[in-house]
């Protein structure tokens, strides 16, 4: 089927935000366009492919990139596609394939805490949302009932409706965790887009412990199927066509997209409205991609925030040995936190943070360290099921605060497709430091709680990086300190909408999707009120 | 230490005495490339023994890792035979044997992470040449079998990871 060169709506993107916009426009009758850079990817051959990876700890490598549609890659060496201007790396982590990047994630879809829309009115940091929790409510909910999402009720996250479903069962390990660490902390079960019953179609968890990177029989939501849905509403999805330019006509609005297909043809699409849903790296490049002698630092940045505010959530861990076995690895790998931490009048200080313990199976971890020891024999056996049985690990999920000065950028190297490379600009402030030195403290008292032994804290200085891009494209009431307003049009253009996590000005400490599609969905209810379904204002409504 | 449970019953040993007899006789056997390559599966089984200080080994399996790994290394062999004979000489216990090959510089020193890669990951070769040739066999999948699944695969019906391991 060839690719229509007009719709109503072109959408950029298939990941899970750009996805259940496409459905929710499609379900109302739009004629909606999808094009995806990356290619279409079956679940049975993601599963094949991890069971076949040689390095099965390194969930990128059921995910190896389209040739015209690169990702970062960074084993068993750097594809250098994502430059590093440092001073800090920011090895990003993302998947260019129909679906996007939620193929691969914990399935954590939390609510921000009321209180992480206004940061800069509470606590002096950071920036204010344009909308606050209030406005978003209704949308988070919508987001859970599409994803199915399950959690405890005392996340200080209020809720008018229920969770569509009861929490995910707690594996034994997560109870004993639970239960000793009662008298200091409340450990609740995790807010994910995982079944706990039949869903939509889809079967409750089996616990089969390989939610990243893939849950094998779809019992976690992802933009896969986010993808399916939008074109089962009747949007037209096209993989491999990598849009690499937005043109603009003479008053501004945003007239075509330009893709390149594998064997690098360039096609045209035009559009009534545009949608770009590239997430946290993608859409920005190709917003400054699309720069032009009207718009020379690119389009939606007449501000010059495209590509700034970047935002991440920086992790340190605790790893340590408890006194009785656990057994991490048998159910969903990430099941368990404590909340206790995400808000308070601290945040004026230091960093809020949520604290997460791990249920991923240590058995590859361990084979290779004891390997690379020396360590074998008899004594191998014996030390595995020690750690397998003992070893346990729990980290915090730290807030960055928004600074422009960290932010992506063209790079001057090009991609095989002779585009040219997203560039990082990024580091750790002193912020985001302190809170992670009061995170210790917790860390040596659960561990000691749990009769520790053999402490193993992450080295100082390092900070895992867990993939919620944020901030790039961040929503505001002022335009010239934002790139787009509530609704997450681009204040520079009246057709040019933005979804995705770019969105989000800042990242407060829950996982981005969830925040991400709630926004997303609450654009297309306006998009659908103010645009109708053919996506045009009516005659003198458009600013002319 | 159990003897092994593969099928290859000719050994090293019993190779070189029918090539000695050969000599002794005057009449040199007929030795096919087969039989060389039984006896270098042994000498890798023998040392695949040491290394994951199992008695048996399933025999498809050794011989699925020793091709791959004499694919990346024609002189695997050579090198096996050499550490076999390292370590009765120097009567190494497995314990030692990394670590007395990494004081000394021992060119054979990569050779049993090698082995220990192949066996406890099903993993042979290194970076762009590494691949995977087991996983549910992998003996790191092995070892926990009683209690842990290899991730991908279900623990039962719903929920039933929430009870305690035994």
């Amino acid at each position: 089927m060839a690719v229509p060169r007009s719709a109503d709506f072109v959408v950029i993107g298939s990941g899970i935000v750009g996805s259940l916009v496409a459905r929710k426009l499609a379900q109302a009758g739009a004629e909606v366009l999808i094009l995806e850079a990356g290619p279409r990817v079956t679940r049975g051959e993601i599963v094949a492919r991890f069971r076949n990876s040689p390095r099965r700890s390194d969930w990128m490598s059921a995910y190896p990139p389209a040739p015209w549609a690169p990702h970062p890659i960074y084993k068993p060496t750097d594809n250098n596609y994502l430059l590093q201007a440092g001073p800090y790396a920011y090895a990003a982590e993302y998947i260019r394939q129909v679906g996007g990047t939620s193929w691969h994630w914990a399935a954590h879809a939390w609510r921000n805490v009321p209180n992480d829309f206004k940061i800069r009115t509470l606590y002096g940091v950071g920036v204010d949302w344009p909308i606050d929790y209030e406005d978003l409510e209704p949308f988070y909910q919508e987001a859970e009932e599409i994803m199915g999402v399950s959690g405890a009720p005392n996340t200080g996250s209020p809720r008018k409706k229920p969770f569509p479903m009861d929490p995910v069962a707690e594996p034994y390990a997560m109870r004993r965790i639970r239960e000793r660490l009662a008298s200091a902390y409340t450990v609740v079960t995790n807010t994910t887009a995982r079944n706990s019953r039949s869903y939509d179609g889809r079967p409750a968890c089996c616990g089969n412990n390989s939610c990243q990177p893939i849950c094998p029989i779809d019992a976690q939501y992802h933009g896969g199927l986010a993808a399916q849905a939008a074109e089962a509403a009747g949007a037209d999805l096209f993989p491999n066509a990598n849009v690499y330019k937005l043109e603009h006509d003479e008053r501004g609005r945003i007239a075509a997209a330009l893709y390149y297909d594998p064997d690098k043809n360039s096609h045209r699409v035009t559009g009534n409205t545009f949608i770009v849903a590239a997430n946290g790296i993608e859409s920005p490049r190709l917003l400054l991609l699309s720069a032009s002698d009207t718009f020379p630092r690119g389009l939606a940045n007449s501000s010059d925030m495209v590509g700034r505010n970047l935002m991440d959530h920086p992790s340190t861990s605790l790893t340590f040995d408890a006194d009785e076995d656990m057994w991490l690895g048998r159910g969903p790998q990430s099941p368990s936190s404590i909340n206790s931490m995400r808000d308070g009048p601290f945040r004026s200080e230091h960093a809020p943070y949520r604290l997460d313990f791990t249920n991923i199976s240590r058995i590859d971890g361990t084979t290779r360290e004891l390997i690379s020891q020396g360590i074998y024999g008899s004594e191998f056996e014996k030390r595995l099921r020690h750690s397998a049985a003992r070893e346990l690990n729990v980290k915090n999920v730290l807030e960055v605060l928004p600074d422009p000065n960290h932010r992506i950028a063209l790079g001057d190297e090009k991609d095989a497709m002779g585009i040219p490379k997203p560039q990082t600009h990024y580091s750790i402030d002193g912020y985001t430091r302190k809170g992670h030195e009061r995170s210790k403290e917790d860390f040596r008292r659960i561990a000691e709680l749990l009769g520790g032994s053999n402490l193993r804290f992450s080295r100082e200085g390092d900070f895992a990086n867990n993939q919620h891009i944020c901030g790039t494209l961040s929503m505001g009431h002022d335009p010239r300190a934002s790139v787009c307003d509530q609704w997450a049009r681009t204040h520079d253009h009246e057709n040019l909408y933005l979804a995705g996590t770019g969105v989000l000005p800042t990242c407060g400490t829950c996982n981005s999707t969830e925040n991400a599609v709630a926004v997303a969905l609450r654009t297309a209810e306006h998009i659908l009120s103010e645009y109708g379904v053919r996506g045009m204002r009516p005659s003198g409504r458009d600013g002319t | 230490m159990s003897a092994p449970s593969h099928s290859h019953a000719f050994s090293r040993r019993s190779f070189l005495m029918t090539v000695a007899l050969g000599y002794l006789t005057g009449v040199a056997p007929r030795v096919s490339a087969q039989t060389f390559a039984n006896a270098n599966l042994d000498d890798f089984i023998q040392i695949s023994r040491l290394i994951t200080g199992r008695g048996t080994l399933p025999a498809s399996q050794a011989s699925r890792l020793f091709n791959a790994m004499m694919q990346d290394d024609a002189q695997l062999s050579s090198k096996v035979q050499a550490l076999l004979r390292l370590i009765e000489e120097r009567k190494l216990g497995i314990e030692r044997l990394q670590q007395s090959l990494d004081e000394d510089g021992n060119a054979l020193s990569e050779v049993p992470q090698k082995i220990a890669t192949a066996w406890f990951l099903g993993v042979v070769g290194e970076a762009e040449t590494a691949r995977c040739l087991e996983y549910e066999r992998a003996l790191n999948a092995v070892i926990v079998a009683d209690v842990l699944m290899p991730p991908t695969y279900a623990y039962g019906p719903y929920g039933s990871w929430a009870r305690k391991p035994t």
